[in-house]
């Protein structure tokens, strides 16, 4: 009895000493107030936000123009407001603050702009013209016109976050064979996976041809990143090589973006419509003392074309249009998308 | 390069030690040898606390966590080698609001091969005896937290060399011979690889090969000065027939890398219950 009481001691002692050891090992956690709260997540997107020199930021003066209006009384609603306004100085679509109750929001991008969609009409006069030419395949849905003798396909994608398949872009182009241009309409598609984007371009493309180059940051500094991760496309499976109309508007954006970078680049490409909404850096985000979560770009993407000097242009407010062209609500009243018309004419005329 | 290299020389010299060693036994004046080898199984359950700050300032906490492992030991006279595997899942909560709101999951594996050699001189009238050693262990901490959409996804794997220490000592209670162990494993020279500073592989590429590129790339050769793990685990053996056992173990293990850029602290405490079973005939040991 007197050795089992001695082992129970010694396993007691031993046990509870490891136990104890836990707090030599893990520091406290950083405290709740909105004070806090507010610190962290502007030091985090201090050191991690990637477009601080491109935009000309002067974080330090947000900084000033913000604390004031801290105090540890608020509650998490005011801090709220004021997190989702101090990140909206980012002036960045992938910058937002998630709390259980609201989710903030770069609108302006979209709002000011404008909708140059109108899904009704779409259906209604193009889409369903010939219900017998209508289909729906996997993501997208397909319907193809006679216009003036000439055969157009129309393909139309709402969001890069449904998956495509190599079988969807196979039947889809299957069915577009013999048609002398396609209008690939992505307006008011808000991204998704950029797996998409390959998954859709390699079938454009006669060569490997270098799609963007993307940088990530790597440090502190506003000019730490790590060296250009190239993004290319290669031809893969069928090839469709006449005149691609790319619709686009200025709700395009994120993976939207990435694609329309991707997709100008090729010669028988046109984007037709306004420029996209950007999204060009790729979102990482973390949690904040108080659990919500947040997150902001943490990369910059170089396009493959340059300006007159040479420079690669970085497009993170948005993919200019080849075409810049807005729906005329005069057509639009008449049963007229003005931007698929002008796509429609680029593929007849090549202008 | 030079740190893929250095991954390189830990994976083959944990392969080129695992080799099976037999037990030099001298017997009637006879050298004998014997193949004191053992297959170990066990259940248990863990409580860990993660302090991750790349992803957040929080620490999480995951109780009731299920782990299961396997081993295989070989036991001689003077030397006693331990390989084991360990894998967990746990759902990991935030101590400050412990909801399942911001909920993260992680899976853990551990791998060991320990090589201890019984020490000659005698403590306590050999009531005690002493094992010093050395191993190499593979650390795998994968964790997710859906909430935090493309940079929900982070982790720590780490390879090390350790020094190992463990005192054993057999008593017998209610006419049973048991055997109490203790063992401390330190790692002194660690390769370790977390995610890079922005929190997230450059996903928008579409090259999945990068991956692999992104763990060699942020892997970083560290010591006692950067890195430091204590392991600790009690034993408690009791014998069944035919030389197999019932193990009960206890193990605690405190992780703190300090880095200021990749900081990770994380503690773990386990209760396992094991199966011994003894896959030799030979009865000598």
């Amino acid at each position: 009895m007197k050795k089992l009481l001695i082992l129970t001691g010694l396993g007691v002692l031993l046990i509870g000493l490891t136990i104890s050891c836990r707090k030599l090992i893990i520091e406290e956690p950083v405290d709740n107030t909105p004070t806090a709260n507010f610190e962290y997540l502007w030091s985090q997107i201090n050191d991690k936000y990637s477009f601080m020199e491109y935009k000309n930021l002067d974080w330090q003066l947000v900084h000033d123009k913000y604390k004031p209006l801290v105090n540890d009384n608020m509650s998490p609603y005011q801090l709220f407001d004021v997190l989702e306004n101090m990140t909206n100085e980012l002036r960045d679509g992938h910058a937002n603050v998630f709390s259980p109750y609201r989710t903030s929001n770069y609108l302006p991008v979209f709002t000011s702009s404008p909708v140059n969609f109108n899904s009704d009409l779409l259906f209604r006069k193009y889409i369903l013209r010939d219900p017998k030419n209508y289909f729906e395949i996997g993501p997208f849905l397909l319907t193809k016109w006679d216009t003036l003798g000439v055969k157009v396909g129309y393909l139309r994608y709402n969001s890069f976050q449904q998956p495509v398949s190599d079988n969807d872009m196979e039947t889809a182009l299957r069915f577009f064979n013999g048609t002398d241009g396609l209008i690939i309409d992505v307006r008011s598609n808000g991204g998704g996976a950029p797996d998409n984007i390959f998954a859709i371009a390699q079938h454009f493309c006669t060569q490997k041809t270098l799609a963007y180059t993307s940088f990530l940051k790597s440090g502190p500094g506003a000019k730490d990143f790590t060296e250009g991760e190239e993004a290319w496309i290669e031809p893969n499976g069928t090839k469709y090589n006449n005149r691609v109309a790319i619709l686009t508007n200025r709700s395009c954006f994120s993976a939207t973006s990435f694609f329309c970078v991707t997709m100008r680049n090729l010669p028988q490409v046109r984007m037709v419509g306004d420029s996209t909404g950007g999204g060009l850096g790729a979102p990482s985000g973390g949690q904040l003392p108080n659990g919500w979560s947040y997150r902001f770009s943490v990369t910059q993407t170089l396009s493959p074309e340059t300006d007159v000097n040479g420079q690669r242009y970085n497009w993170e407010d948005g993919v200019p249009a080849h075409i810049l062209i807005d729906m005329n609500p005069l057509d639009e009243a008449n049963g007229f998308d003005t931007i698929l018309e002008r796509g429609i004419q680029y593929i007849i005329t090549g202008n | 390069m030079i740190r893929s290299l250095s991954l390189i020389l830990f994976l083959s010299l944990f392969s080129s030690i695992s080799e099976a060693q037999d037990t030099i036994y001298k017997r009637n004046g006879n050298i004998r040898k014997f193949n004191n080898s053992f297959i170990t199984s066990g259940l248990g359950v863990a409580y860990h606390y993660i302090h991750d700050p790349m992803a957040t300032p929080l620490l999480y906490r995951a109780a009731g966590v299920k782990y299961g492992q396997i081993g295989y030991r070989e036991r001689g006279v003077k030397r006693y080698n331990i390989s084991e595997v360990l894998i967990g899942m746990s759902a990991l909560n935030d101590t400050e609001f412990g909801t399942y709101y911001y909920q993260s999951y992680q899976f853990t594996m551990k791998a060991h091969y320990e090589k201890y050699y019984k020490y000659g001189k005698k403590f306590f009238h050999d009531r005690i005896q002493w094992w010093p050693g050395a191993g190499v262990d593979l650390l795998i901490n994968d964790r997710y937290n859906p909430a935090l959409g493309n940079s929900g996804h982070y982790y720590d794997y780490s390879l090390s060399l350790s020094a190992g220490t463990r005192f054993e000592s057999g008593f017998t209670l209610f006419k049973r011979e048991f055997r109490l162990a203790w063992q401390l494993n330190m790692p002194l020279l660690t390769a370790i690889t977390r995610p890079n500073f922005a929190g997230i592989n450059n996903f928008v590429t579409g090259n999945d090969d990068e991956v692999l590129q992104q763990y060699s790339d942020n892997m970083r050769l560290t010591s006692l000065n950067r890195y430091f793990l204590l392991r600790s685990t009690i034993e408690l053996s009791y014998p069944l027939g035919n030389r197999n056992m019932l193990m009960l173990t206890y193990q605690w293990q405190g992780q703190n890398y300090y880095h200021p850029d990749y900081k990770l602290q994380s503690t773990y405490s386990a209760v396992m219950f094991h199966f011994i079973f003894k896959l030799d005939k030979n009865k000598n040991l």
